[in-house]
């Protein structure tokens, strides 16, 4: 009989396994009762395996550790401490093996995905992150008032989230197509509130301040809501930590009515001045999960519908600034349909599209927003579903001729100056053409702009190397080009 | 089965050239309206290039020609982005399979005489047919002769009980083609089905 980690090696081909493992863990008593299913994760010193067992034929997880000494005793001190934990949003611990310098633990398998999976595929309004943000602080409220424990490492890959009918509590949006059920896993950097933290093992994007100071600190329920705060930023920026930190006012102002003010108070650097208590925040969270219904959407369903964007040449960057809007767009406006769809040029972006998962009506999905390539014809969409539709119309200038007024022209342009002015004030009609300048210095467009005497419909396309990823500057200035603001 | 893992199971050279096989069972059960259909799926539903290759002797795409007009050589023309050629030798076939192509849609037809090696060579199989009684035996008997080699029905339509038998007793996957009036036009219902069972595309 082969323990696990034979398995492993044999029949999941995962052979890079360092030498200081040690001695290898002859894990019989678990071979004879557990199958191993396949490997789920894995890291330095740990691997975590889905197992079935054999006469009961249900999924339990198994977490085998073999770093040494100290990893050991922060599993078994994880173990220890979950073993009293009795809620449905935390897995139950079955059995605990030692041998030597190894140990596995067989917890509860929670079926599912987990939060970052989620927010990766689909598309949560306000009201439904607040109402995945009640769920989480409910299994806090139960871990800081009932078990006095800090979870200190709250983030997406720790919570797992399946989709459940209405029967049970810590539902997501009962009232909405998709009912989600929250679960939070990985309790091996908890500590007993008061407890003095020795070492720190939180990630860095969801950590608090405090859990990175010299002095040892004391764990207190404000850890875990600075976490929160960042989870729940993470949710409203559609799964993006990179550059969060310049971005994350902009979303807090666009958000001003809803959730915005709950993310800036449960970030704040100086712990006096978060939310007291997890209950506090959550109370604050059911409010806007009540709420009728997303007042932003309530708002802005007059403002911008249909946005045309052309370059005034091939490679100044219109497809690039396409994306980069629609999907800022997404992020300003959660819950509501973004679609990029790209006129004119069937080659541009069916590789990027294709890198995401295709829809019914057509479209990739890929980072929140909808993209969809110019078919040539040979596809039948309709965009009518979408509620904002970013047009790449590439180097073709479109006609906008008798457009309403929830209808935006963008140019896109680089250095070409004299070009762009006409080609701006071609396209005066009903609606006002913004110019985005790609390519260049701040100064050379600070000249450009000088010359041309007309600064506000000017703006300068700042330097984005993913056009998922957040940029303050970007958001600033398509707030004004758009004119968002009035849809507040 | 999805038809991916068909592909990669038929898969016997490292060519990167998606040869897709359509042949017919009987006349007029829909082998040349799936042959464009799929051509207009890999061409523009998922931007590759393609070519749709009439390996029979029924003409139809030179009588299409005739209705799209304005076009000088019959028996290679492009429309709609998706290439168009007519072929009676091998070795024209061979030219296509080593060519400038991503995918090779082969339009057999009902001939099995001359086509089944060619079918053999391709990375997807698909045989069309239909469940009427009058039609059922011939889809029976060409499953039955390409017993040794993987292949997928591929039906419009149909007796949903007569296709599960089907399946069941010649292991075969099926694709439940969606009724589309024009092949060059497809929906985007129709777009994400073809993906589904496809697969992603291998885009070079």
């Amino acid at each position: 009989m082969k323990n696990i980690l034979t398995y492993d090696r044999k029949c999941i081909n995962i052979v890079n396994e360092p030498q200081y493992y040690g001695e290898e863990v002859y894990l019989e008593t678990f071979e004879r009762r557990y199958e191993v299913i396949r490997l789920i994760a894995q890291t330095r010193h740990s691997k975590v395996y889905l197992v079935k067992h054999r006469q009961l034929e249900v999924y339990r997880i198994a977490k085998v550790v073999s770093g040494g000494s100290a990893d050991c005793e922060r599993a078994l001190k994880e173990a220890n401490t979950i073993k009293e934990f009795k809620h449905p949003g935390i897995p139950l611990v079955y059995d605990v093996e030692v041998s030597g310098d190894s140990i596995c633990i067989i917890e509860e398998y929670i079926a599912g995905k987990s939060l970052a999976e989620l927010i990766a595929n689909e598309n949560l309004t306000v009201k439904q992150i607040a109402h995945m943000g009640v769920c989480i602080c409910e299994i806090l409220e139960y871990l800081h008032d009932c078990v006095g424990v800090i979870h200190m490492d709250i983030k997406p890959a720790n919570i797992m989230v399946r989709n459940k009918s209405a029967k049970k509590h810590n539902l997501i949006g009962s009232n909405h197509k998709n009912e989600y059920e929250v679960c939070l896993i990985d309790f091996d950097s908890s500590g007993y509130t008061g407890e003095v933290v020795e070492e720190n093992f939180s990630t860095a994007e969801y950590a608090a301040p405090e859990q990175f100071s010299q002095d040892r600190q004391v764990s207190s329920a404000r850890t875990d809501i600075y976490s929160m705060g960042m989870l729940l930023l993470y949710m409203l920026n559609g799964g993006h930590m990179q550059s969060l930190a310049e971005s994350t006012e902009t979303l807090c102002q666009l958000h001003s009515d809803t959730i915005g003010p709950i993310i800036r108070r449960c970030i704040r650097h100086n712990r006096i001045q978060r939310f007291k208590s997890i209950k506090e925040l959550k109370q604050a969270l059911s409010v806007v999960a009540k709420s009728k219904d997303d007042s932003r959407k309530q708002n802005n369903t007059c403002a911008v519908r249909d946005i045309y964007v052309y370059g005034t040449g091939h490679g100044v960057g219109t497809t690039h600034f396409s994306l980069c809007l629609a999907a800022f767009l997404h992020r300003c406006y959660r819950g509501r349909k973004v679609l990029y769809r790209r006129c004119n040029d069937r080659e541009d972006v069916f590789a990027e599209a294709c890198k995401g998962r295709l829809s019914e009506q057509g479209a990739y999905m890929r980072h929140g927003i909808y993209i969809m390539p110019d078919y040539g014809g040979g596809v039948d969409c309709d965009v009518s579903g979408y509620d904002i539709v970013v047009y790449d119309y590439g180097v073709e200038r479109p006609d906008v001729d008798g457009v309403d007024e929830s209808v935006r022209c963008i140019c896109v342009d680089t250095c070409g100056y004299r070009k762009k002015k006409q080609a701006a004030s071609e396209c005066l009609g009903l609606t006002e053409v913004a110019t985005f300048v790609n390519h260049i210095s701040g100064k050379r467009f600070y000249e450009l702009v000088k010359r041309a005497g007309n600064v506000r419909r000017f703006y300068r396309m700042p330097c984005i190397y993913e056009w998922n990823e957040t940029n303050r500057l970007f958001e600033e200035a398509v707030i004004e080009a758009l004119e968002l603001k009035k849809a507040k | 089965m999805k038809l991916w893992n068909l592909r990669k199971r038929n898969k016997c050279n490292t060519s990167s050239v998606i040869k897709v096989g359509v042949m017919g069972s009987a006349r007029g059960v829909g082998t040349t309206h799936l042959a464009v259909m799929l051509a207009n799926y890999y061409a523009n539903g998922c931007g590759m290039k393609t070519c749709v290759v009439e390996f029979n002797d029924h003409k139809d795409y030179m009588r299409m020609c005739d209705v799209i007009g304005g076009i000088a050589d019959r028996r290679h023309f492009t429309y709609k982005c998706i290439d168009f050629h007519v072929c009676d030798s091998g070795n024209a076939m061979a030219d296509y399979m080593s060519g400038e192509y991503e995918v090779v849609i082969i339009d057999m037809a009902n001939d099995k005489s001359n086509t089944l090696e060619e079918l053999k060579r391709c990375d997807i199989r698909l045989v069309t047919g239909a469940t009427d009684v009058w039609k059922v035996g011939r889809l029976e008997k060409l499953l039955s002769e390409l017993e040794d080699m993987s292949v997928c029905m591929a039906v419009c339509g149909g007796n949903t009980k007569e296709l599960r038998r089907l399946q069941k007793m010649y292991k075969v996957g099926l694709l439940e083609v969606p009724a589309e009036p024009d092949p060059l036009v497809i929906q985007s219902e129709t777009l994400y089905k073809f993906r589904c069972f496809l697969g992603n595309v291998d885009r070079q």
